[in-house]
């Protein structure tokens, strides 16, 4: 009996030992996901598209607005943005780890379409990650370029080098040169009911690519050695090589189905949260929009404003119906009366689930060359230049109109009330003394709504010129000139980003100029 | 299974048994036993007839009766005594005196893998705590009476509702990974599941975002105490190196109620009601009221017009949630929302007045009703069973929240043979709720929306406005509108707490069992093989409701998840036990397995808007939007051997070494196998050196010394790759986390020395315990640049130092007959430092390591390379530099170094510009606490204390309040203006130093002094506050009725009640509530902030104990 037991014992015990690792494989086997690799290069792209897009309007109204004082939060203190309190965890970082976010899946979908032999996709995954790497280094300087995102590959580093932000400018144009190569084949968008902004059109995700290559050109033009001039002359005479925007049904702009999940960013954001609470129109723009006769009066309105905007509706505070900007920067003290009456943001223009996001417009086309022209990059001269801005304009005004038809009462914008503007103190291109700051004053108002866009191009040009109020304590009364790379980058990578910091003369904040900025030119 | 059927075939078998005891025709023996002194009698005191499972315990008079036969052998034994026997003659009354015992002076504790250990032979840290200690207060959570009580042993929670999670650490926290930190609960030697359950992974603090976590209670929580017979605390990894890696964060091993072991049935019902009020109020200024202006402009809540005031003649409107207005003054009438009559839409004015429940009136007096029944009995021959029920409904201190329990509990043992015992224990419990409400602050949690209320407007208003129907989609959006307005701010959202209490709901429906069956088999002298299975199952149906119009949740927002946790253990240990050497030496050894595997199932549906308001279900969603699911389920298993060999010497040196081996699944292919041992020693110092004669004050003296090596396993899954999905069909983007395929486990080094004293014949006992542990290669997720291509990374790095000393006292000043004092106490001090992180990691950075440690980038709870963890930094004043000074009346120069530096000309500070000057630390420099019982003859009195010395907290209820005027701290110079203290910068001087002069200057803008710059609400330092405090924490008056009462009877054998107390009171400088806790994050409860937390409540309750 003793016996017995103690075999059934042992036999139990030599049972335990052989099978202590019985099933471990398959136990460990994730059932809830997909392992990295087993897609295809599609299944990158719609995330890609219309997550950015809504990151780009979300960015578009937090940041942008606020910095370049489109807006002001003066309705409470929760946000401070216009008084330039941004930090390291929630901006810097939020910023930083957008791109990077964005750029990597980029790089992804890049990867899979090489790959597959996707060349409709590979060339739209090299469009895409010039579009975030712009704003990334634009945004913070020099950052990881050449080695970004190999951490996640065998071989790769998680000690990145940073490129200066020329070297990355050289790097962007020449995939943006190789992705124009490739359109120029017209691949096949395989599924193009996925492509929410251009229906898998490969003529027209040419035309986005090669006037981003613009826009960069631009942005870069105060640098001699970078040869501008010789750049956009060629893409304005060969359109054959290098298609461009010429309406704006060329915009790259994401249309929102508004049935869930294709969902604009601002689709269920009541207009107190929106604006009414705290993001108020500012002085500045409302200066810049509304004409003001000799008695003091408001006799007449740039035709965008009633569509972007919208008055303050209460009588107690508003009581003359006019519109009424705040003041971005003010001081504590000054809070509670520069935000009375102030007009908002239409919240039924904006605040629809299928409200549209724009990458880049046909306007800022136009607008690009006039500069051009006004400053000889590009031939024509200030004749030219009239014209291209004329055009400009018309654009962003047919732009805008579109949106116009959701406002109670809709509104739209004529011809002929184009022709009005441009015949006003407001728009009149012959009446601008100083046609640089005109032009940078209207490209500044055409840019509404797009991205960081009209930040980029303040630093760029200095225009319009704003008034920074006292209350911006946060940054000493500097507008922030870049974003600090945040803590983590400072961390893990220290070698490599005081390199950069130092390559680029300043330390780790908000007032050392980026490369291409007129602080840094002059 | 079918639970149903099961519980039924046990209630049979109870039956069964209950009927199959029989009964014996004996002669009773009487007597009583005493101390030596021959008056003292000795209080629980067991007998046993030798030979027989007979038995019996003296009664607090140190009576007895036992049925016993002419020869039979008494065996008389006692914790602290040395045992007697004696043979019963031809008497029926024995009365004994038990000399008191050298030995045995603390008796046995329930160990690892439920080895049941003499106390002296360990050479480890064990605390034992009562089930009396236990039960002596029950309302919310359980583990509340844990509190204080034993050395090293930590409590956080968020006071997050009326089952307020608790986070259970011993001697600090072991690893990177914040939630893998708390110890293991092991009931009746199954582990089961014990952590936090929330919703959502967001902090109780966001801007942003509408998803906040709901604390459903924490696992361990769901035990009824009244099951529990006792609790040890096993503190260091080598008492928990044979539990395994889950258990290197210590072990909490609980074992529950058995039936009876000598014959007889015996019967026990217990009730009681606990009355719980909320209380420990902000210091809430009561001469201002609502305004944002100073009272420059008389308070107006309505946009008016004449046809609705019936004059021409009135205010613009000017209302503000802040409290910066106008003085309150009964005679001043003012427009308020509660002059307007709502059935002709006149307006008229009211006075203008402070009222006082305009924070506070919204608590109720919360009841909680507990009842249990239990029933235990014994056949005499060693087959015992015991029955018990729960049923517990509370009605929290919020109308509309709480929550009702049962649980139900069945422990049987029986001999299948003269070699085989059957033992098993099943439980029940069912938890369900139709509100849990929601803590923190947000804008869909009650306590913002008290925050944020009109000090003069009557909670009162808020109900009306809610129950009258006057939430409504016009009345929103009608601060703007000429419609008229309501309370409801149509701010970023709009709230009504009365709505959120009422319409927000958030409710639970939990059914676990848990339970172990197994067998003991006798296979020779001294060799005993155990094999038993275990089980613990949950299923849990949460929903959580937001109608439309809520705020963030616009279109309303509906979820509902079910939650399937399982685990299951089968293990089987061979004991062999032997005394050689003419009994000088003791031989113990054990081997054994563990087969363990989890699984887990998570369903969640969630609609982001709803179709038709208020009607929850997942089909209720408008046109064009999709409910969205997220499913995940995981599995894992462990599989384990073990070994232990125990010796000891002439009962003077002991020694322990355990081996363990564990393979884990979640690991790769060549790492699944890893080992860790231990070895602990003691020796008993009284014995070497001959205390007994040598120096008889000292009755015990044992040294103690440990050394351990645990690993430690990871998550499941960690080793690959996967997908994030989008939220668009067939999208889907790269993960945020790459992992190490070559993870290694992790690994928990650690010593304990200690030394355990008793003097004076036990009347006090002294144990000091010192440690050091550290963990590395810890499997953490670094934060790497997203830059390379994801967020984090899995990988084996980091290492954490925790150092620490315990002391325990325990002392009986007075012990006679009638009366009896005891006192004990403890007191911890852990350092936790952090010793190093990833390699390449700039020591000058800090490391955040959760959303739950900041709030919004205003504050951060850091941790940097070299420091003591958890250090709180943010915003504060601008302070004159170092070596500032200014000169005094007589040319003295006075150094004024880190002084606030004010504005000559307004007499106004300012704020640095970074969220990084140094707030103080969260952990406390050390805690503990004291409890004493004093007992007269049936009267008896415990009262229990807690306290800790050092540590610091944010507290974003503080900054709330504050900076909208509501306290009292921003009444000094509210009108007149004050002379700030501080200095003004004159110059800064050549050689580094700076010229200040004293502030002279009155500061006159009063709102941006308090508002805007010192009581801001992101002023780190306005609102961080020292957590030191002393708090009564119990006291309880309890009554026997003396046992000739109760036989009196007929039936009854026993009865008690009680009167008792919580939070009686709490010395502390924290500004409201509760010192103690932190801001729960997901299923984590972090330390250093604090925000939204309900108020601490007091609780007064009876309890009536009926034994049969």
């Amino acid at each position: 009996m003793k016996k017995l037991k103690l075999i059934i014992l042992c036999g139990f015990v030599l049972g335990t030992i052989s099978s202590c690792t019985k099933n471990f494989q398959e136990t460990n086997t994730n059932p809830n996901r997909t392992i990295v690799g087993m897609i295809q290069a599609s299944n990158m792209f719609e995330p890609i598209l219309y997550n950015s897009a809504n990151q780009w309007l979300e960015r578009t109204w937090y940041y942008n607005n606020e910095l370049i004082q489109f807006t002001a939060h003066t309705g409470g203190i929760t946000r401070r943005e216009h008084l330039y309190f941004l930090e390291e965890s929630r901006d810097w970082a939020g910023f930083w780890n957008h791109y990077a976010n964005y750029g990597k899946n980029v790089d992804h979908m890049h990867e899979l379409a090489v790959e597959e032999g996707d060349k409709s996709l590979e060339a739209i995954a090299l469009t895409f990650k010039v579009l975030f790497f712009s704003n990334m280094t634009d945004m913070f300087g020099s950052v990881p370029y050449e080695e970004a995102f190999t951490g996640r590959k065998l071989g790769g580093t998680l000690t990145p080098k940073f490129n200066s932000q020329k070297e990355i400018y050289q790097f962007m144009f020449a995939d943006l040169e190789a992705a124009n190569t490739i359109y120029a084949t017209n691949p096949t968008f395989q599924k193009p009911s996925m492509d929410g902004m251009y229906g898998g059109n490969m003529a027209l995700w040419r035309k986005f690519n090669n006037s981003l290559y613009l826009r960069l050109l631009c942005r870069v033009s105060g640098r001699t050695e970078m040869n501008v001039g010789t750049k956009m002359t060629e893409i304005l005479s060969n359109s054959t090589k290098y298609p461009i925007f010429t309406s704006n049904n060329d915009n790259a702009t994401v249309k929102f189905s508004g049935v869930d999940p294709y969902l604009s960013n601002f689709g269920t954001t009541t207009e107190s949260g929106f604006t009414s609470s705290g993001r108020k129109l500012t002085n500045q723009l409302i200066k810049m929009t509304v004409q003001i006769d000799q008695n003091g009066s408001q006799s007449y309105v740039d035709p965008r404003l009633p569509i972007i905007g919208k008055k303050n509706p209460t009588i107690a505070v508003n009581p003359f119906n006019i519109w009424i900007g705040t003041k971005s920067g003010c001081t504590d003290q000054e809070r509670g009366t520069v935000d009375l009456g102030t007009s908002w943001l239409n919240y039924l223009v904006f605040c629809r689930k299928d409200a549209p996001a724009t990458y880049m417009d046909y306007a800022e086309v136009k607008l690009i060359f006039a500069e051009a022209a006004l400053k000889g990059l590009i031939s024509g001269g200030t004749t030219a230049a009239k014209t291209y801005y004329e055009a400009g304009v018309r654009a962003s005004m047919e732009k805008w109109s579109a949106q116009g038809a959701y406002c109670v009462p809709p509104v739209s914008i004529t011809t002929a009330n184009v022709d009005t503007y441009l015949a006003s103190p407001l728009g009149s291109w012959d009446l601008a003394t100083n046609k640089a700051e005109f032009l940078g004053n209207q490209k500044y108002l055409a840019l509404f709504w797009v991205g960081m866009e009209a930040y980029h191009e303040y630093r760029r040009t200095g225009y319009p010129v704003l008034t920074i109020g006292a209350g911006t304590v946060y940054n000493d009364n500097i507008l922030p000139t870049r974003f600090g790379y945040p803590n983590t980058t400072m961390s893990t990578n220290s070698e490599n980003a005081n390199a950069a910091l130092l390559d680029m003369g300043g330390p780790n904040d908000m007032k050392t100029p980026v490369w291409w900025s007129k602080q840094a030119i002059k | 299974m079918n639970l149903k059927n099961y519980l039924k075939k046990f209630l049979v078998l109870v039956t069964v048994s209950l009927f199959a005891m029989q009964l014996w025709a004996q002669a009773t023996i009487k007597g009583t036993v005493y101390e030596s002194d021959g008056k003292t009698p000795v209080i629980g005191c067991s007998i046993m007839v030798k030979g027989t499972t007979r038995g019996a315990v003296t009664d607090l008079n140190g009576i007895y009766s036992i049925k016993a036969n002419e020869g039979q052998v008494l065996e008389f034994t006692c914790i602290g005594y040395e045992a007697k026997s004696v043979t019963v003659a031809k008497q029926n009354q024995i009365d004994v005196l038990l000399a008191f015992s050298t030995r045995q002076l603390e008796g046995l504790v329930v160990t690892a893998l439920g080895l049941t250990r003499d106390q002296k032979s360990l050479g480890y840290a064990v605390t034992k705590v009562g089930s009396e200690e236990l039960t002596q207060v029950v309302s919310g959570n359980w583990l509340n009476g844990m509190a204080g009580k034993v050395a090293g042993l930590t409590f956080s929670g968020a006071s997050s509702g009326p089952i307020s999670s608790q986070r259970v650490t011993l001697r600090g926290d072991q690893s990177l990974n914040y939630g893998s930190n708390e110890a293991l609960f092991v009931v009746d030697g199954v582990p089961i599941r014990s952590g936090t359950t929330a919703t959502s992974s967001s902090s109780s603090y966001t801007n942003s975002g509408g998803d906040f976590p709901v604390d459903f209670g924490n696992g361990a929580s769901d035990l009824n105490p009244e099951d529990i017979e006792s609790v040890s605390v096993l503190k260091g990894p080598a008492a928990t190196a044979l539990y395994g890696s889950r258990a290197a964060n210590g072990a909490i091993v609980i074992t529950t109620k058995t039936g009876r072991k000598n014959k007889g049935i015996g019967v026990t019902v217990n009730s009681s009601v606990v009355v719980e009020r909320a209380g420990y109020w902000p210091s809430f200024q009561t001469e201002y009221g609502s305004g944002s202006d100073m009272g420059l402009n008389p308070y107006n809540f309505w946009t008016l017009n004449s046809d609705l005031v019936g004059t021409s003649d009135f205010p613009a409107r000017n209302i503000s949630r802040y409290a910066w207005g106008e003085k309150f003054d009964a005679n001043k009438l003012r427009y308020q929302y509660e002059g307007k009559n709502w059935e002709t839409g006149k307006i008229s004015m009211t006075p203008f007045v402070y009222q006082d429940d305009w924070f506070t009136g919204i608590f109720k007096n919360g009841v909680t009703y507990n009842n249990s029944f239990s029933i235990n009995g014994s056949n005499g021959e060693g087959t015992n069973v015991r029955f018990s029920m729960a049923d517990i409904k509370n009605e929290w201190i919020l109308p509309n929240t709480g929550y009702k329990k049962q649980s139900y509990s069945l422990s049987f043992e029986s001999p299948v043979n003269k070699w085989i015992k059957f033992n098993t224990k099943v439980n029940y419990y069912r938890t369900d709720s139709d509100n849990m409400p929601m803590a923190g602050y947000h804008e869909t949690t009650v306590m913002y929306d008290l925050m944020w209320g009109y000090n003069s407007n009557s909670m009162s208003n808020w109900r009306d406005e809610y129950f009258q129907g006057r939430f409504n989609a016009i009345n929103r959006n009608a601060t703007i509108s000429e419609n008229g307005n309501s309370l409801v701010f149509a701010g970023t959202g709009s709230y009504n707490p009365y709505r959120i209490l009422y319409e927000e709901l958030n409710s639970t429906d939990k059914d676990r069992v848990f339970g172990s069956a197994g067998l003991t088999f006798n296979i020779a002298k001294g060799l005993t093989l155990d094999v038993k299975s275990g089980m613990d199952m949950g299923v849990e149906f949460r929903t959580q409701r937001k109608p439309k119009l809520t705020a963030v949740w616009n279109n309303g927002f509906y979820r509902e998840e079910t939650l399937i946790n399982y685990e299951f253990n089968t293990d089987f240990l061979l004991k062999y036990q032997k005394e050689m050497f003419d009994n000088r030496l003791s031989l113990t050894a054990a081997f054994g397995g563990n087969n363990m595997s989890t699984k887990y199932l998570k369903n969640n549906i969630q609609l982001n808007e709803l179709n038709l308001d208020g009607v929850y279900n997942t089909s209720n969603v408008p046109t064009g939007i999709n409910p969205i699911p997220t499913n995940y389920r995981s599995s894992k298993i462990i599989n384990s051997l073990y070994g232990l060999v125990s010796l000891g010497w002439k009962d003077t040196y002991y020694l322990d070494i355990t081996g363990r081996n564990d393979w884990s699944s979640t690991l790769s292919k060549g790492n699944w196998s890893y080992f860790y041992p231990s070895v602990a020693g003691s020796v008993l110092l009284d014995k070497i050196f001959d205390f007994q004669n040598n120096a008889p004050a000292i009755t015990f003296a044992k040294l103690r010394l440990s050394w351990a090596n645990v690993g430690n396993d990871t998550g499941p899954y960690s080793l690959d790759q996967y997908y994030s999905a989008a939220a668009i069909s067939g999208g889907y983007t790269l993960p945020s986390v790459i992992p190490d395929p070559m993870i290694k486990p992790e690994n928990v080094e650690s010593w304990e020395l200690g030394l355990e004293t008793k003097f004076l014949k036990n009347r006090l006992g002294l144990d000091i315990a010192v440690y050091n542990s550290t963990t590395t290669n810890q499997i953490i997720a670094v934060d790497i640049d997203p830059i390379v291509g994801a967020s984090s990374m899995k990988i084996n790095a980091g290492e954490i130092n925790n150092k620490g000393i315990e002391i325990s006292l325990n002392t009986t000043p007075v012990k006679t007959k009638d009366f009896t004092w005891i006192f004990n106490a403890n007191w911890s001090r852990n350092i936790n430092k952090l010793v190093s992180l990833q390699d390449g990691w700039d020591p000058t950075k800090p490391l955040e390591t959760d959303m739950g440690t900041t709030i919004g980038g205003r504050l951060h709870v850091y941790s940097y390379i070299g420091q003591e963890m958890h250090q709180l930094y943010g915003f504060a004043m601008k302070k004159a530099p170092e070596g500032s000074f200014y000169l005094d009346a007589s040319g003295n120069k006075v150094d004024c170094s880190g002084k606030v530096l004010l504005s000559e000309q307004t007499g106004l500070p300012s704020v640095v510009s970074t969220a990084d000057n140094y707030l103080g630390k969260v952990n406390p420099d050390w805690r503990g606490g004291f409890n004493t019982s004093l007992r007269y003859k049936n009267l008896t009195l415990n009262m229990s204390f807690s306290y800790q010395w050092g540590g610091n907290r944010f507290s974003v209820t503080d900054g709330i309040l504050s900076y909208q005027g509501k306290l009292t701290n921003s009444l000094n110079g509210r009108y007149d203006g004050i002379v700030a203290e501080g200095v003004n910068l004159v110059s800064t001087n050549t050689d580094g130093t700076t010229t200040c002069k004293v502030n002279n200057t009155i500061t006159e803008n009063i709102y941006t002094y308090y508002q805007a710059l010192t009581l801001d609400r992101y002023n780190g330092e306005a609102h961080t506050y020292d957590t030191s405090f002393l708090k009564f924490r119990e006291a309880r008056l309890e009554y026997n009725i003396p046992d000739k009462l109760c036989k009196r009877t007929g039936f009854l054998q026993g009865a008690n009640i009680a009167v008792f107390a919580t939070n009686i009171f709490s010395i502390d400088n924290w500004p409201q509530y509760d010192p103690e806790g932190g801001m729960m994050t997901g299923t984590n409860v972090f330390n250093g902030i604090e925000a939204g937390a309900f108020p601490m409540t007091r609780t007064y309750g009876v309890n009536l104990k009926l034994s049969f």
